[in-house]
């Protein structure tokens, strides 16, 4: 082979070779451009997701500097993400903050302890104008080959936490206003039952005195002059009408002023034996049932989460009032029962008795409503007190009644269970 | 000699006063009244002010003592008298027109020996008077001639 003939089939082969890597890469570049167009495919809708956010998305890398910076990060802080990414994350931390976020990351980076890493926190953001706001953040992060990135998810929270403030200051509000209420139910009941002294001690007197003066002016007391009519009819019926007038206001005086300390009493919720409370609730009204022939069945009971004292009080009144209101034609008799619902306990209290009318029944939670105030004795206060009792202790009290063939009263309350979770959440 | 026991009354309510001067007076208690109506001049009296009444040193005292009152409440009197040494010996009898629990359970730490609320049961709250009469009486006269020790007091557990 000449050296010409050489140089041709050297070219020839390196022309096929090249060819032949030609078909080679043009294959591997196809087989690319699929990959490539699936992977700019997942980056598009990643990126679209981080764009489209309504949280503000922003990632950093371990020096704390801005690597990407979304919408809705740019619309919360008021900068643009051209001015923001390649700057310290630091800018968009009010003081303190924003001098110490530095020696954050690093720290984190050297032992591990984080502060906000995986956990987050409500913190301040500090918007290009300088103004703070409230915001959620949480910090996620990313393990690179070449490093870390750290990413921040942020909501904006203001108009949450203005919420807050002000279920707060309504709180405190109210919480005042109670306290204002407690104190003018004191003082009411404290000062308007002094001059109430004066007026049944000298209505006493008053009664005595002329008790006296019809002594002495014996017979002639009976002949039933005008003066002998006002010394032993006149006068003492209108002392009879100031003081029963007296003793009612005195009646309604201590009612409040009872109704007022259940608010301050402390409660002291523990694990109730429904039944053992029951039976001792009517143990001590036994004479009065016995009286009456009134019948009581008391169905077993679950245990219930309440003070002691203040439950006690609530069923020896709803008893108390199931022989009161009890019908004239036949004995009374009681059933008390309980079940578990929903995680609560629910008692009733039912009785055969008068029944209570549709009309009234919002009203017999009412101060000082009383049903028949002519036919029972009372202050009208027992179905308060057991309502607010029992609202103070997670409890509700309701009716149910029917006319002519009694009422059940339902009471619920937290059950030992319920009570036990919250407390270990 | 024994001395009659002198019925203190810090009352700032002359209606409430004459009440319970009237009623001890029914009851047969014809011991010598002194009223007060604030808690300053009951603590002046007691604490001998310079001006004004003044108390004995042999006379046996009991008080009845209004828990509302001007210028320094009962509850302070009451917490003043059973600071004082001599004075604390006195039997004193609290007056109020609620019987709030707190204030009850107040009175009875600071070692009062009644407490009674108006409107008051005037057969009972004199005989309470009465018991306290004779009380103070047993214990004055021994205090007298200085046989009782001075650490004495009925009132303290």
């Amino acid at each position: 082979m000449t050296k010409a003939a050489l140089i041709a089939r050297l070219k020839e082969l390196e022309k096929n070779s090249i060819n032949l890597c030609e078909a080679h890469q043009s294959v591997l570049a196809a087989e690319r451009n699929v990959t490539g167009s699936a992977l700019r495919d997942s980056e598009e809708r990643l990126r679209a997701i981080v764009e489209t956010a309504v949280e503000g998305i922003v990632t950093i890398d371990a020096r704390g500097i801005i690597e990407s910076f979304n919408p809705a990060a740019e619309r919360m802080f008021g900068y643009a993400a051209h001015e923001m990414i390649g700057r310290n994350v630091s800018v968009l931390m009010p003081s303190p903050e924003r001098e110490r976020h530095d020696g954050f990351i690093q720290n984190y980076l050297r032992t591990g302890q984080a502060r906000i890493i995986g956990i987050g926190r409500e913190v301040q953001g500090r918007r290009k104008d300088g103004s703070l706001f409230p915001m959620d953040l949480s910090v996620s992060e990313v393990r690179l080959a070449d490093g870390r990135m750290f990413t921040g998810i942020l909501r904006d929270i203001t108009a949450r936490k203005e919420g807050e403030d002000r279920l707060a200051a309504m709180a405190r509000s109210l919480a005042e206003k109670n306290k204002e209420l407690e104190t003018i139910v004191y003082v009411a009941s404290h000062d308007l039952r002094s001059p109430l002294v004066n007026i049944q001690g000298f209505s006493q007197e008053l009664a005595r005195a002329c008790e006296t003066l019809r002594a002495t002016l014996g017979d002639a007391a009976a002949e039933g002059t005008a003066p002998a009519r006002a010394i032993s009819e006149e006068i003492p019926e209108a002392v009879h009408y100031i003081l029963s007038g007296a003793a009612k206001i005195d009646a309604l005086l201590s009612g409040l002023l009872r109704f007022s300390r259940l608010g301050r009493a402390a409660l002291k919720p523990e694990r109730l034996d429904m039944g053992a409370l029951l039976r001792s609730v009517l143990h001590a009204m036994e004479f009065q049932l016995q009286q009456l022939g009134a019948r009581v069945e008391l169905e077993p009971l679950p245990d219930a989460f309440g003070d002691s004292t203040q439950i006690n009080q609530v069923f020896s009144n709803l008893v108390d009032n199931a022989l009161k209101y009890r019908h004239p034609d036949r004995a009374p008799v009681i059933r008390v029962s309980g079940r578990t619902e929903a995680g609560q306990v629910v008692f009733a209290v039912e009785d055969n008795g008068l029944g209570i009318p549709k009309e009234h029944q919002p009203r017999v939670f009412e101060i000082f409503h009383r049903l028949d105030p002519t036919a029972t004795e009372g202050e009208g206060l027992g179905l308060t007190i057991a309502q607010r009792s029992l609202e103070r202790q997670g409890g509700r009290i309701w009716l149910e009644s029917a006319p002519g063939r009694g009422s059940t009263f339902f009471v619920s309350l937290p059950s030992p269970e319920q009570m036990a979770h919250r407390q270990q959440p | 000699m024994k001395r009659e026991v002198v019925i203190l009354v810090a009352e700032d309510d002359d209606g409430h006063a004459r009440l319970i001067e009237k009623n001890l007076a029914r009851a047969g208690l014809t011991n010598p009244v002194e009223r007060f109506d604030n808690g300053q001049a009951v603590l002046d009296f007691l604490f001998r002010a310079p001006a004004g009444r003044q108390r004995h040193a042999d006379v046996p005292y009991l008080l009845l003592l209004d828990i509302r009152m001007p210028k320094v409440d009962g509850i302070e009197v009451l917490r003043r008298i059973k600071q004082d040494p001599e004075l604390r010996k006195m039997p004193v009898s609290m007056l109020s027109t609620a019987d709030d629990p707190r204030e009850v359970e107040r009175c009875h730490a600071l070692g009062c020996s009644h407490y009674l609320v108006k409107p008051v049961d005037y057969v009972k709250f004199a005989e309470i008077v009465r018991q306290l009469g004779l009380f103070v009486t047993l214990v004055q006269v021994p205090q007298i001639n200085g046989t009782l020790s001075p650490s004495h007091d009925p009132h303290r557990g």
